[in-house]
């Protein structure tokens, strides 16, 4: 209504056609025309823009610097990369340690997690209720980890070191956290137990939202077995839930570096759990070179956004 | 597949036994050759004698139906003195010729006793005042011989109190018509909270009348002496005293109240009139006996008086639950008053005491300097969340006492156990036996006992076994004793008693069986039972006023009514809009006053601490200068930093932080600003190693980043009373230690070490070489001293399998871990507090030497330190002279060690502090001896350079450490695997930063420059 107004006062100005006008004139005038919501999105954006996008942008810039926190940041050019690929054998080791760790709490975990929703689903109501808090129950007590490390602890008195040595199997405490042998399967073994977390229960809902009919009709068409109904009717109806799981499990696997410190220390024993998380946190809060990890930030985000693309393919093809 | 695994189980089970059985033969013939290890050892000598020393309860059941001594007292003066041991003749406050004895010696006294019997020992003593240097804020102690021997252990730390009182020149202090005080107007602090006055020893010559000084006992000590002279000695402990005469005297036993009562009603004594009470606030005592008892502030009550919604007044004495003010055995306050009328007085209180539950507190009464009866020495304090109002008395009674009118009385309120303190002494000498048999069967069995394995304990420890079945007794009836006191209720302290009791009592039924299988909850039980008896010894108490009133008068009320609590709640919501009180900021900026922005890491009660004393000097001291003081995380530094909104001055900055913000330029040279020169010595050589680097090259010019803060370094800790049973001496080289190694681990004992770079740098230094190479560009990985060293670190673990993770305060209190090597400060803290039964069973000596080539031994041990530094900014904002100035303050000797005696006060015996100030050490309350060997190390402490990229080492030499442990790699070719990967990361960072950081080619001519500095 306003726009008519205007528009007559101005004296009818010339029709302009869509073609007429470059494509960020077309933007500037719809955004013009829709400016009510830009200004409601305006605070959520700033916010955004400020403490997320901007932080992304700046550590690109950095990346290509040398930056220590203190004095001001030197242009570097591709040097960090350079240095990071080529000569950085403990990032090689970091990027294969993420990638088992990923694929042991990404898929492994993401599996995991739908199957058991899936067979808790099937329990009556007030049991499924219950097993599903203590399935849960792991990932919400965030330092609950420290249960393995009295476990496994070091001390003769360590639980496992204490059994073990009681039946007189070993004479020495075995140092499960400080022996390369053991520190990366307790941590996968720790990181599965705690990774049945928000993407198991979204499924569970997920699942309680298929229609009921749906299954019969499916019946009705010819569904010979439990395996056929899941595929073709239960998780075409997720996808939202499933996708949404991914994207946790993914950045879940690729944060991966807290339980690590907490179970082995910082760094782990000839780095041997050292994850691109420790190794950006390793250059970035110890050895005060931003640049450095900035890079290492950067190689970290291209890898999750490329997984995430993989993810929604792989998803695509459900139900196929 | 299966089967071989089953095949390999078995085998090793019976390889096992095997081994076993050859240390069970074996550990006979050791015993033999220990036998010529006995040499002369006065430490461990000494601790066999305190484990054969007479408990008091036993002297006293022994010699009690000896006669009393009757007739005049003998007194005996410096003339009978013998002072060859250490100590002078001299005169002191008024009387001449008085012995004065230091905090080390000793003094005899040679008395003529006339007949053989029982005697009571007076001693008068005085001490130094806080104007005298060697005075320090500890009470006195000494050792109590006769005849060279302790007839009974608590004569062993006999505690001669000081007196201490409030310095009030300055304030205005209101009294009554009685010379009652009324109302002191104290100082205020700019945000006109009431500051506390300092305090000061005021040194009198005070009659002491030898008794317990664990307050187990109420009641003066016996001697049992036969006619002919004796020897009586003091044996210096802690700080200086002066003994004027001793004397021996005829018995007193105190008269029961109702036989005091009745005595003063005969003598004419009637209850006082209504209006003649008095009203004396708590806070306005007289004396102390510590430095550490002051008046403080309540703000849990609306009616503590006077209180305050807002603003902090000093309203109450002594400390709440966990405070250990007022509350350890034999420390007092005194107050003095005078009353209106002559007559008979009650004396009632409002106080609060939340420490003991389900028990009471005692404190013990003195009227002007003498208990007046015996139920003077149990008054209760029963327990209760909130405040109370209560009359002193027993339980039984609530006393009155018989005033004179215009007289002034000092009435002393002293910590002791009361009624519990038999009950104590028992427990603890329960425990210690438990602890001895624990040992044995250690010894026997190991930590982690089989339970299908027979050890035949009744045949090697019969004795043991009998005495368990006694203890087990002993403790139930302790338990039932207790359950009579608190009225019949079982509680969790009869709980720790009788867990226990009854694992003994099983244990003693079937020790075959129950021994092995029982043994790790035993040890568990003890473990509580300690720690409940350490609790039971805090006897806090607050009160807030008495009221000396006649009997039936009412008692002070707990707490106020709903209208009072409410308006004041009301008030203290509204005051808390307009008045900060939970910064720590200083004054505000006045014409001419340079604001300095501190930041501190540490916590909450300490930053409390260092306002108070910033407060009270430093502003006095320098009114230009105002200190905000601000308590932050530690990561806070560099984000502030890197924004320009840091502080001025950093406390608590570790050394490596400290180099890594210097080689960036974050951190100013401190060495130029005036009066640097004299802080070079306020500390040992070794403090000011990280923090001095060379610029340019290793002959370059000096610049300093840091002063050092604190300081800590390692000891050797061990049980004295194991090393005597087993006839061993405490190793002073490595090569004694190793030699005595295959001993300990024959007997199932452990030994502690860390492998941190702290150890593996003592190793290093020792044998002649550094951690640097090159002037701090490469490491050291490649040279032949450092490679025997690291293989020398690894030889302990692979060899004698130390533990390379353990709870040390637990194993060495159980006796597991005898020996171990950790940081001087942290654990002897812990030992104090958590291990109080086994005081003077274990000390603590200098960490072993390596002897070298020519003969020498190198004691040299590696430190670590934290630093003080003043950041770039301050430079800018022009506050860095001004920053410097109160680091120097700060540091000084005076101020670190009120500050470290203040933390004591606050946090109790663990709170002793690693002050990197030498001298401030000393003020702490150290025995001789321990002061000793702590100097000691110190003067072989070892400071580590600190270079840019040196966090690379610790973590490298780690990884070699574990590559030897658990995969057996040969030492020193782990270790030369690391050289590169170091020496690369140490090029990188030189080539990465513009400052060139070198290791000073020579220190102490470094130090030397800096002293002269004008």
């Amino acid at each position: 209504m306003s726009d008519n107004a205007v528009g007559k006062k101005q004296q009818a100005p010339k029709p302009v056609a869509r073609k007429e006008m470059t494509k960020w004139q077309w933007t500037w005038k719809e955004m013009k025309r829709n400016y009510a919501a830009y200004l409601m999105c305006a605070p959520y954006f700033l916010i955004f823009f400020t403490f997320t996008v901007l932080p992304v942008i700046l550590s690109v810039f950095f990346s290509f610097t040398v930056f220590n926190m203190i004095e001001p940041p030197k242009w570097y050019g591709l040097n960090n990369y350079m240095r990071l690929f080529l000569d950085d054998e403990i990032f090689i080791q970091a990027i294969m340690n993420t990638l088992v760790f990923a694929v042991m709490t990404g898929p492994v975990s993401y599996i995991l997690s739908l199957f058991t929703a899936w067979f808790i689903n099937e329990l009556p109501p007030k049991i499924r209720a219950i097993v599903t808090l203590i399935f849960y129950a792991p990932s919400l007590a965030t330092g609950m980890t420290f249960i393995w490390k009295i476990l496994f602890d070091g001390d003769s008195y360590g639980y496992a070191n204490s059994i073990l040595m009681r039946l007189d199997i070993i004479q020495a405490p075995i140092q499960f956290f400080q022996n390369e042998t053991y520190v990366m399967p307790l941590c996968i073994v720790v990181a599965l137990w705690t990774s049945l977390g928000v993407s198991f229960l979204s499924f569970i809902g997920g699942l309680q939202t298929v229609p009921k009919d749906q299954f019969e009709a499916a019946a009705v068409d010819g569904i010979k077995n439990r395996w056929q109904e899941l595929w073709y009717v239960t998780l075409p109806n997720m996808k939202q839930q499933m996708l949404f799981g991914a994207v946790m499990a993914i950045t879940q696997s690729f944060n991966f570096g807290a339980v690590v410190n907490d179970l082995a220390g910082f760094p782990s024993v000839n780095y041997c759990a050292h994850t691109i998380m420790h190794h950006l946190q390793d250059y970035g809060g110890q050895r005060f070179e931003v640049g450095y990890s900035s890079a290492i930030a950067v190689v970290l985000f291209v890898m999750m956004i490329g997984s995430n693309m993989l993810v929604n393919k792989v998803l695509n093809k459900v139900g196929q | 597949m299966e089967n071989s695994k089953l095949k390999r189980a078995v085998a090793l089970a019976l390889s096992v036994v095997m081994v076993f059985c050859l240390f069970v033969t074996a550990s006979p013939a050791l015993y033999a050759t220990n036998a010529v290890a006995e040499e002369d050892n006065s430490t461990t000598d000494e601790a066999l004698e305190i484990l054969r020393d007479t408990k008091w309860a036993k002297y006293k059941e022994k010699w009690a139906s000896e006669p009393n001594y009757k007739g005049a007292a003998i007194t005996v003066d410096s003339s009978a003195a013998d002072i060859s041991k250490g100590g002078e003749i001299t005169d002191y406050l008024g009387r001449t010729n008085v012995v004065f004895v230091s905090d080390s010696g000793s003094v005899s006294w040679k008395i003529n006793v006339p007949e053989t019997g029982l005697y009571a020992m007076d001693i008068v003593y005085s001490y130094l005042g806080s104007d005298d240097k060697r005075a320090k804020a500890a009470d006195i102690e000494r050792t109590l011989r006769i005849d060279d021997k302790v007839p009974y252990t608590e004569l062993r730390n006999l505690i001669f109190t000081k007196k201490w009182v409030d310095v009030l020149d300055n304030v205005e202090v209101v009294k009554d018509a009685q010379g009652n005080i009324v109302d002191i107007k104290y100082d205020t602090d700019s945000a006109d909270n009431e500051r506390r006055p300092v305090k000061v020893i005021a040194p009198e010559w005070t009659d002491y009348t030898v008794c317990d000084p664990t307050g187990n006992y109420n009641g003066e000590f016996f001697f049992y002496l036969t006619a002919g002279e004796h020897t009586i000695t003091l044996q210096s402990q802690k700080e200086c005293l002066f003994v004027d005469t001793i004397t021996l005297r005829e018995r007193k036993t105190l008269q029961s109240y109702e036989a005091y009562l009745a005595e003063k009603q005969a003598q004419g004594f009637k209850p006082a009139s209504a209006s003649s009470s008095v009203k004396l606030e708590a806070e306005f005592y007289s004396a102390t006996s510590s430095s550490t008892i002051y008046g403080q502030n309540d703000r849990s009550s609306a009616i503590t008086s006077p209180q305050h919604p807002s603003y902090t007044w000093i309203n109450d004495v002594g400390g709440r639950n966990g405070s250990y003010n007022w509350a350890s055995i034999g420390q007092w306050i005194e107050w003095e008053i005078s009353v209106p009328e002559t007559g008979l007085y009650t004396i009632s209180t409002r106080f609060l005491q939340d420490a003991v539950e389900g028990l009471f507190v005692s404190r013990r009464l003195y009227i002007n300097g003498e208990v007046p009866f015996e139920e003077a020495n149990n008054l209760q304090f029963l327990f209760d969340d909130s405040w109370q109002g209560g009359t002193l008395g027993d339980g039984n009674y609530e006393f009155q006492f018989a005033f004179e009118a215009g007289k002034t009385y000092t009435f002393r309120l002293e910590v002791n156990f009361g009624n519990l303190g038999e009950i104590v002494a028992e427990l603890r000498d329960c425990v210690t036996r438990v602890n001895a048999i624990y040992i044995k069967i250690l010894a026997i069995s190991g930590s982690s006992p089989d339970p299908y394995m027979d050890y035949t304990y009744y045949k090697r420890i019969p004795d043991e076994i009998a005495e368990m079945g006694q203890l087990a007794k002993r403790l139930y009836a302790v338990s039932d004793k207790m359950k009579e006191i608190s009225g019949g209720e079982s509680s969790s302290s009869t709980a720790a008693v009788e867990n226990v009791a009854r694992v003994l009592e099983k244990m003693a039924a079937d020790s075959e069986r129950q021994i092995a299988k029982n043994f790790s909850q035993l040890k568990s039980y003890i473990g509580n039972l300690g720690t409940w008896i350490n609790n039971i010894g805090q006897q806090a108490l607050i009160l807030d006023y008495f009221q000396i009133q006649p009997a039936g008068s009412k008692v002070p009320k707990g707490e106020g009514n709903f209208f009072q609590n409410a308006w004041y709640e009301i008030q203290m919501f509204f005051y808390s809009f307009i008045r900060d009180n939970s910064s720590f900021g200083a004054a505000e900026a006045g014409e001419g006053v340079t604001v300095v922005n501190v930041w501190t890491t540490v916590s909450r009660e300490y930053t409390q601490i260092m306002r108070t004393i910033i407060d009270q000097e430093f502003s006095a001291l320098r009114p230009d200068i105002a200190i905000n003081l601000k308590l932050v995380t530690a990561g806070t530094l560099l984000p502030a930093t890197l924004s320009g909104v840091g502080p001025d001055v950093m406390m608590d900055v570790t050394s490596s932080d400290c180099v890594n913000y210097a080689v960036r330029g974050a951190v100013l040279d401190l060495k130029g600003y005036d009066g640097f020169a004299e802080v070079v010595d306020y500390f040992h050589e070794s403090a000011w190693t990280p923090f001095i680097v060379s610029l340019g090259s290793a002959e370059g010019e000096a610049a300093v980043f840091g002063i050092p803060e604190k300081q800590n370094f390692n000891v050797m800790f061990y049980r004295k009373d194991i090393f005597a049973d087993l006839g061993l001496k405490v190793p002073t080289t490595w090569d004694e230690f190793n030699a005595i190694m295959p001993i300990l681990v024959s007997q199932n004992y452990d030994v502690g070490m860390s492998h941190d770079l702290g150890i593996f740098n003592t190793f290093i230094y020792q044998n002649g070489g550094a951690l640097y190479s090159d002037a701090g560009t490469t490491i050291s990985f490649d040279k032949d001293v450092t490679l025997d060293a690291f293989t020398q670190l690894c030889h302990f673990f692979t060899t004698y399998n130390f533990p390379l993770k353990f709870d040390a305060a637990n194993r060495f209190r159980s006796g597991e871990m005898p020996m171990f090597i950790g940081d001087y400060i942290t654990y002897y803290n812990q030992f104090t507090v958590f291990a109080p039964e086994l005081k003077g069973l274990w000390g603590f000596t200098t960490v072993p030497g390596t002897v070298r080539e020519d003969g020498s031994t190198s004691y040299n041990i590696a430190t670590t330190m934290n630093s003080i530094v003043i950041m770039m900014d301050a430079a800018d904002r022009g506050t860095d002279q001004a920053g410097f100035d109160f680091i120097k303050w700060w540091m000084s000797a005076d101020v670190q060690g009120e500050y470290a005696n203040e933390l004591v006060a606050l946090l109790g015996p663990a709170g002793k502090y690693a002050t990197a100030n030498r001298d401030a050490f000393a003020d702490m309350s150290w025995t001789a001896n321990e002061l000793a060997e702590i100097n000691k190390q110190i003067d072989n402490l070892q400071g580590v350079p600190e270079m840019p990229g040196s966090y690379i080492i610790a973590r490298n030499v780690e990884f070699a450490f574990l590559n030897v442990y658990n995969n057996d790699a040969v030492p020193s070719e782990a270790l030369q695997d690391y050289t590169n990967t170091v020496n690369a990361e140490f090029t990188r960072k030189r080539e990465e930063l513009s400052r060139e950081f070198y290791v000073p080619a020579d220190l102490k001519q470094v130090l030397a420059d800096l002293r002269n500095l004008k």
